[in-house]
């Protein structure tokens, strides 16, 4: 049961992984349990609350660059009603990409690119869900840029193995 | 008449689902700091809940972060919290706007 633990982000069982762990020790294993400790690591990771210097602690030098580096990939004035809306995102374009990728499959066929649009539509959904979140902070164009140029590469590496796994 | 919604009674909104298990805790910490197990046997018998690990540290983060209470240090494993004077003010706050709701509905169903 300890191992849900795992679950949570790193900066959180950081600051409270052993006390969870202590605490779990001292329950009853049970489904729900399980399930509160579950639903607990998603809104962890949905809505984190650490503040940027609980979420990492330099030990070094090199550390602190690595601090400084990792600090500005945080989010920031990202609200509660962003991460929400950045989940329905999430729904709506898979499903509007999953929609597109069987649509091309019945007109085009099984090709080595539609299956890779196809594997790229959860991934894509993800990066476009960024938008009001980690990619706030930048212009639209930038914003634009990141979308596209990620959404590009996942898709080339996609096809990649698409194709690889044709040859074999 | 009900209470006026002040500042102090706000710092509890915004918490969702964790909005119940924040005030427990609160009113858990208003006797002396605990730590996370004698939190939750303390709300388990007061409030007949018992809170699950993942909630109550979900509720826990949430009351850190907006200054509400504190983590003391410990050697053991278990770091105890207490109530800050922010957290005393807010659940000072909830609970009289609670109490005021209460009255209200109270007198409602008397006249009923």
């Amino acid at each position: 049961m300890k191992a849900l633990i795992g679950l949570y982000p790193a900066a959180w069982r950081r600051k409270y992984g052993e006390e969870m762990a202590r605490l779990i020790d001292d329950q009853p294993r049970t489904i729900r349990l399980a399930v509160d400790l579950i639903a607990g690591a998603i809104d962890a990771r949905l809505y984190p609350q650490l503040s940027e210097e609980t979420k990492i602690e330099p030990a070094s030098k090199g550390a602190k660059v690595v601090t400084s580096i990792l600090t500005a990939c945080q989010p920031n004035n990202v609200t509660d009603a962003d991460y929400k809306r950045s989940v329905a995102v999430i729904l709506g374009t898979t499903i509007l990409l999953s929609g597109i990728y069987l649509l091309l499959k019945r007109s085009v066929g099984e090709t080595a690119y539609v299956e890779a649009f196809g594997v790229t539509t959860f991934p894509v959904a993800v990066l476009v869900s960024s938008w009001g979140t980690y990619f706030k902070r930048y212009s639209v164009a930038a914003r634009l840029a990141f979308v596209l140029g990620l959404g590009s590469v996942v898709f080339m590496i996609s096809l990649g193995a698409e194709l690889l796994s044709r040859r074999i | 008449m009900m209470a006026k919604k002040t500042r102090e009674d706000d710092e509890l909104d915004d918490f969702g689902r964790f909005a119940e298990p924040a005030l427990l805790i609160l009113i858990s910490l208003a006797d002396g700091p605990k730590h996370g197990y004698a939190m939750t046997e303390d709300i388990a018998t007061l409030a007949d809940v018992r809170l699950g690990p993942g909630t109550l540290y979900g509720a826990l983060t949430r009351l850190e972060s907006r200054g509400l209470i504190e983590r003391l240090d410990s050697d053991d494993r278990r770091n105890p919290y207490r109530l800050t004077a922010l957290g005393e003010r807010a659940l000072r706050a909830r609970l009289a706007s609670m109490q005021a709701v209460a009255r209200v509905g109270q007198r409602r169903l008397a006249g009923t």
